[in-house]
């Protein structure tokens, strides 16, 4: 069947129902732990749901302790994982001890040895509260008896200031016997303590998550309070609570979201809850905390009013859930505004989180406490601007992009948040990293410039922040060539940070982005200092992203500085974190591996360089296997050190077997398999096999012709080593005729001193020498001279020339 | 004499390349957590036929990496590349597989899903798609590479150009000149 024009247009991939499909087996075959395999002392039966972020599994303990069948549920932390283990050590305690008929117990909690958490969880059999609801068409008075039920739990955790924090229909299961029991308590405690970017990727769910949730204020019982008021609206409405709640569910029940609504669902809607219950949802959900009910004890108390036809307390609260209900409003937004909203949301939610928390150490007055939820509240009604900027009815139903929501995110920052200096600074920091991260510098710098100078105002900001920020302006200034300027702020931020234990991650990016600087203003030995000092601070954070990142970069520094037996200590170090971090069958420390190879090769090491080559090349093919990734270069690699150690047939027989690869992948046309050729053509050359390396040298022009034009400088370098071929085949006319080609095309391209430009002079002069015109070939070998200077045997070879001259160029004179 | 110093060119881009590969292996693996969260929130959201903008989630996933310090934010052409390659080889590796389920292979079928008409003719098409793609790369990889940003990562022209690091007019060409290719003279074998 042809392929239909109707079907290949721009992102038609994109909307074609197969993708959601592709998708979700995708999400079915994330990664697990097989079955039977032992997570702490449990063993993994079979897999009972899974959603986006953790999968549940039942299990036993096999530690002979006692038969006891749990859920284990298992979850990937966004953030710090050591600080999530931290924090679940402490809570385990905390939770074990909270036994309620409606609460399931957590029983164990770990993590394992990829850093996943583990939490067992008393094993329910059950329905999900509002399927069982919808399922039996119980009247309402069944369901505020339900509800009551989860009140029960909630009061009883909370008299012992235990928070839920999210509380939604998948994780309230009704078992068969028409008790209800919540799951999942004090795991998003945990979650969301431990990660920055969690109140979006896990607690928070769209449309169960209260004000001060999206706010990223202090989570505490009012919370709770909140989201029992959605979760009794959406018992009372299934089906909008179903199609709006872009739900991220992760319980024992899960399996069931993952199935398409049927229409069945939304015939058994109550259409509008009675006014008496809709007055007592409003007053639960009322965006200000103190304006809620203050106790689980009043919501239930009034629920009960209300079964028993008394009146209720719950009176009109004014502009109700606004906040709250933004994505309900909203929901016909653009998945890219969406996606755009979700990670500035995370992103912002970190920053008031984060100032949350340096204030509750502080132990806030209470005074304060109201003047941090007003400030709680601009933030979220900033936030709420810029999604109204994604309505249809705004926008006249285009599709918003990125940029355009920033645009006006960045316009309105100082109108909305005048007077809020902190507040505008994070703010503008976040608006400016997008920015950044989107590459677009000119519009980030003023962005960064204004937050620094709001922070420098503000005497509580804390120098950490400060730092950070200064980091990203000079990151902008950076892009924008303004190296002076970027080190200037760096030396800056690293004072601020220099004896701050705390920030050595942050420390170790500033050194490193100080150091790209210098190299850039040409001042190698600060930025090799630089470099040095930001490795040491790396590995003081223990922050693996940033040790492999740093060490890279002063690994290239001293590549670069032909330091090559210091690039070789930085890069064995690595090696041993990396072989202790990771182990030695990871890809990530075999590319540190054939780091240290081409450096060790670089100093003629070639056995070690050999053998680091071998054994990276060896893990590569076993983990990623010959037809993925780069292994067709790391094999180019291995050649380019057996021809560098003179075993040219050796380098032969893996350049061909690189080609080999690159053919059967479909690759062996590309820039990649035309280094590998003219590699080949040399080592062919080498051994004399000349029509083998001249085919080899033409199969590479003709790709790179094709790739790249025929004026290219790696076309024409290659044509300079066929004109060698030329040369060794007692051709000197034509390696003439090639050679003069070659510089004519390098002419102008390349600066005068580039080495391809004195390769292509040498084959010129030596074309001359074998027709016997010295004195033409003379000036050439001089500016060959002048080019190749630190190439010893270059040099020593032109020297050599030089030195043969006169005889030659005197005897053609006369 | 070694004729040429291309190998030591190599060595030192390879090395540039080996070198960001602690980071691009990392990478791979978070595009794939984007994904997945991606199809979480179509699975778990209410509109099965909501469109959707992969330019965003790529957008984001930089934001994310770019954050984790995971690459350094100049090799963001890269990434919008690599992510539209890993659209193009998770929705053609699906549709190969349900289309090997179809056609029997002596294997029981593994999934219950039942598709639509469409469903099914989208199937073929990927599959054709994939194959007619591969053959293209052998003529010219650029284009197929356009395809790729353009169809399956559903990118614009000027950010397939960008990501490609060529001019507008090349991508509108090479757009032009594949989809041609694909659709007509492309026969499958």
């Amino acid at each position: 069947m042809p392929i239909d024009p109707n079907f290949l247009t721009p992102g038609g991939a994109l909307q074609s129902p197969l993708l959601g499909r592709a998708l979700g087996r995708m999400g079915e075959e994330a990664s697990g732990p097989e079955l039977g395999a032992q997570i702490g002392p449990y063993q993994i039966e079979s897999e009972l749901g899974r959603g986006g972020m953790a999968v549940v599994y039942l299990a036993h303990r096999t530690d002979g302790e006692f038969e006891q069948a749990v859920a284990l549920k298992l979850v990937r932390p966004e953030g710090n994982s050591e600080f999530a283990q931290a924090l679940l050590r402490q809570e385990r305690q905390i939770l074990a001890g909270l036994q309620h008929p409606g609460i399931a117990r957590l029983l164990d909690g770990g993590h394992s040895e990829d850093g996943q958490l583990w939490f067992a969880l008393e094993l329910v059999h059950g329905t999900r509260i509002d399927r069982y609801c919808r399922e039996r068409r119980l009247p309402v008075a069944n369901r505020l008896r339900l509800f009551l039920q989860v009140c029960a739990a909630m009061q009883f955790a909370h008299g012992r200031l235990l928070v839920h924090r999210d509380i939604k229909p998948s994780n309230i299961l009704v078992t068969y016997d028409g008790n209800v029991k919540l799951l999942d308590f004090g795991i998003a405690q945990v979650l969301d303590s431990s990660s920055s970017a969690a109140p979006s990727n896990y607690a928070l769910t769209p449309g169960y998550a209260s004000p001060e949730q999206l706010g990223g204020n202090a989570v505490t019982t009012a919370s709770d309070i909140y989201q029992l008021g959605r979760l009794l609206q959406s018992l009372l409405q299934p089906a909008p609570a179903e199609t709006d709640a872009l739900t991220q569910t992760d319980s024992v029940a899960a399996t069931t979201l993952l199935q398409p609504l049927d229409a069945a669902h939304t015939v058994d809607a109550i259409a509008e809850p009675p006014r008496d219950l809709a007055a007592i949802i409003r007053k639960a959900m009322q965006a200000e905390p103190a304006a809620r009910y203050a106790t689980v004890a009043e919501l239930s108390g009034d629920i009960e009013n209300y079964l028993a036809h008394r009146p209720i307390v719950a009176r009109h609260g004014g502009a109700w859930y606004r906040g709250a209900c933004f994505l309900r409003r909203h929901r016909l937004v653009s998945f890219a505004a969406f996606a755009t909203i979700i990670a500035f949301v995370a992103m912002a939610t970190m920053f008031t989180l984060r100032l949350a928390n340096e204030r509750d150490q502080a132990r806030m007055a209470a005074a304060q406490a109201r003047q941090e939820a007003a400030r709680a509240n601009q933030v979220r009604d900033f936030l709420v601007g810029m999604f109204e900027v994604a309505d249809p009815n705004v926008n006249r139903g285009d599709k918003l992009s990125a940029t355009q929501i920033l645009e006006r995110g960045a316009a309105d920052i100082d109108k909305a948040l005048a007077g809020q200096g902190p507040l505008q600074a994070n703010l503008l920091v976040v608006i400016g990293e997008v920015y950044s991260s989107l590459g677009d510098y000119p519009r980030a710098e003023p962005l960064l410039e204004r937050a620094v100078l709001l922070q420098r105002q503000n005497r509580d900001a804390s120098p950490v922040e400060l730092a950070h920020a200064l980091r990203l302006y000079a990151f902008a200034e950076h892009k924008l060539d303004k190296f002076e300027q970027a080190r200037a702020l760096l030396d800056q931020a690293e004072g601020l940070l220099r004896d701050r234990p705390e920030a050595k991650s942050e420390l170790a990016a500033v050194l490193d982005q100080r150091g790209l600087a210098q190299k850039h203003l040409n001042d190698l030995e600060g930025a090799l200092a630089s470099h040095r000092a930001a490795q040491a601070a790396a590995r003081a954070s223990l922050d693996e992203g940033r040790i492999a990142v740093v060490d890279n970069h002063l690994g290239l520094m001293l590549y670069s500085l032909d330091r090559y037996a210091d690039a070789q200590v930085v890069y064995e170090e690595a090696l041993e974190v990396a072989r202790r971090r990771f182990g030695e069958r990871d890809t990530r420390t075999s590319s540190i591996e054939e780091n240290l190879a081409v450096v060790l090769s670089a100093q003629g090491d070639f056995d070690r360089a050999l053998q680091s080559m071998l054994s990276a090349a060896a893990t590569e093919r076993e983990l990623i296997g010959e037809d993925n990734g780069d292994f067709p270069q790391t094999l180019n690699m291995l050649g380019n050190i057996y021809a560098d150690a003179g075993r040219n047939s050796e380098a032969a027989a893996t350049y061909e077997r690189a080609l080999a690869v690159d053919q059967r992948t479909g690759r062996g046309e590309s820039e990649d398999a035309a280094s590998t050729l003219s590699n080949l053509g040399s080592a062919y050359a080498e051994l004399k096999r000349y029509d083998d390396a001249r085919a080899r040298l033409e199969q590479a022009v003709t790709i790179r012709s094709r790739l790249n034009g025929p004026d290219h400088m790696e076309v024409a370098h290659t044509q300079t080593m066929l004109a060698t071929l030329d040369l060794d085949q007692q051709q000197p006319q034509l390696a003439e005729r090639i050679a003069r080609q070659v510089l004519e095309k390098l002419n102008g391209k390349l600066p005068p001193a580039h080495r391809y430009v004195a390769d292509a002079e040498i084959v010129l002069a030596r074309a001359l020498l074998a027709q016997k015109r010295g004195a033409e070939a003379r000036p050439l070998i001089e500016s060959a001279l002048a080019k190749v200077a630190g190439d010893d045997a270059t040099v020593k070879q032109l020297t050599q020339m030089l030195a043969e001259l006169p005889k030659t160029a005197a005897g053609q004179s006369r | 004499m070694r004729m040429t110093q291309s190998g030591e060119i190599t060595q030192m881009l390879a090395a540039a390349r080996a070198g960001d590969k602690v980071a691009w292996e990392r990478l791979v693996r978070l595009i794939y957590t984007d994904l997945r969260q991606l199809a979480r929130r179509v699975l778990g959201g209410s509109r099965r036929d909501q469109t959707l903008n992969t330019g965003a989630l790529v957008h984001e996933c930089y934001l994310r990496l770019s954050r984790s310090g995971a690459i350094v934010p100049n090799d963001r052409n890269h990434l919008f590349c690599l992510a539209a390659r890993v659209m193009r080889q998770v929705i053609c590796d699906y549709a190969r597989e349900r289309l090997a389920e179809r056609r029997g292979g002596g294997v029981a079928p593994l999934s219950l899903e039942s598709f639509t008409a469409q469903e099914q003719a989208h199937v073929e098409q990927f599959v054709e798609l994939d194959t007619a793609l591969t053959e293209l790369a052998r003529h010219d990889e650029r284009q197929a590479r356009v395809v790729e940003c353009r169809f399956f990562a559903g990118m614009t022209d000027a950010e397939t150009a960008d990501a490609l690091g060529i001019s507008l007019r090349t991508v509108a060409r090479d757009w032009d000149a594949a989809r041609a290719w694909l659709t007509r003279n492309y026969v499958p074998a």
